[in-house]
């Protein structure tokens, strides 16, 4: 996993669903343990396509529940991969 | 930069190319040919159990809006269609998977409305861009903000998507308040009581300045904001009417 890339992430999800990203643990998990609704995080990936212009498919978001599913998700679509 | 994460949205909602075609037929049943027949009986047995009155139909701006009431009894659709005449008959409904699935209540729901059919789980966006291409094909949807009926009578949180679909949609939503109705069927009740149904539609809330929001603001921001707008418009409603 990069580093620079999880940072960035790490502080993208933190600003988007207001909380501090010391919060924001790699396996944390983000509805349950941080209380966001399903919508909010939507906005994640809404806020991830217009940064790194990463379609992710609505498929993709069910998957979701932690940072590193997002870091993961991120990953493959940078790499072009499903 | 601006803030705007709107087209990521609008991509899961379908709202950026033309109307799927026959997106508003496809949503249509034969079982609707019953729904002259079904109003009339209702309107009789409204009549003799509980009363409806309605307050401020005139607020139902012309053209395609969203329909928002608070939920607390099986016959909170029912009361709201009967009370807007043959307008309701050409209304959609956004109605949840349990009881559309349910062969039983399915027959009644389609004869009271054009339904589409929601899985907050599994399909959430798919029911949401069906409803969006129905409010953008030129007709109006009800949808229950609360998501479900309130197991206390108290209305509870509003769900974001309602704004979503307002914004995105480009459509207001007529706030509508349902007083009356949790003591003649309340959740869990199997028998009708006699009682007063009163029903506030309100002035519409129009998305058009939340839709300028998005310059500057994150979507899900704006979304929420203009739910919790409308609660209050509700909120306000039921306030109004304890005194």
């Amino acid at each position: 996993m990069n580093n620079d890339l999880e940072n960035e992430i790490r502080a993208l999800v933190a600003k988007v669903i207001k909380k501090p990203e010391a919060q924001v643990g790699l396996d944390t998990n983000l509805f349950t343990d941080l209380g966001i609704d399903s919508l909010l995080g939507i906005e994640i990936f809404a806020a991830l396509d217009k940064k790194y212009k990463v379609d992710v498919p609505e498929s993709k978001l069910r998957e979701v529940q932690t940072l590193r599913d997002i870091i993961r998700i991120v990953e493959e679509a940078l790499k072009g991969g499903k | 930069m601006t803030e705007d994460t709107s087209a990521y949205w609008r991509k899961l909602l379908g709202v950026d190319g033309p109307v799927p075609p026959g997106v508003a037929n496809s949503f249509r049943s034969s079982c609707s040919l019953f729904r002259p027949l079904l109003f009339f009986l209702f309107g009789l047995a409204s009549r003799v159990f509980f009363p409806i009155k309605a307050y401020g139909i005139d607020n139902i701006p012309p053209g395609p809006v969203m329909l928002t009431p608070n939920h607390v009894s099986f016959l909170d659709y029912p009361c709201m269609a009967y009370a807007m005449g043959k307008r309701s008959w050409e209304l959609y409904a956004i109605a949840t998977k349990k009881y559309v699935d349910n062969p039983f209540s399915k027959f009644f729901m389609l004869c009271a409305a054009h339904v589409i059919r929601i899985d907050a789980d599994a399909d959430f966006f798919t029911a949401l861009r069906a409803a969006a291409g129905v409010l953008r094909s030129g007709h109006s949807v009800a949808i229950f903000p609360e998501g479900t009926r309130s197991k206390t009578g108290e209305l509870q949180p509003f769900k974001v998507g309602v704004g979503t679909l307002a914004v995105e949609a480009g459509v207001k939503m007529v706030p509508v308040y349902i007083k009356g109705t949790e003591n003649i069927l309340p959740r869990g009740g199997r028998w009708l009581k006699r009682g007063k149904v009163k029903i506030y539609f309100g002035k519409p809330v129009d998305p058009a300045p939340y839709i300028e929001l998005k310059k500057t603001t994150p979507a899900y921001d704006i979304y929420k904001e203009i739910t919790e707008e409308l609660r209050r418009r509700v909120e306000a409603f039921r306030d109004s009417s304890k005194k």
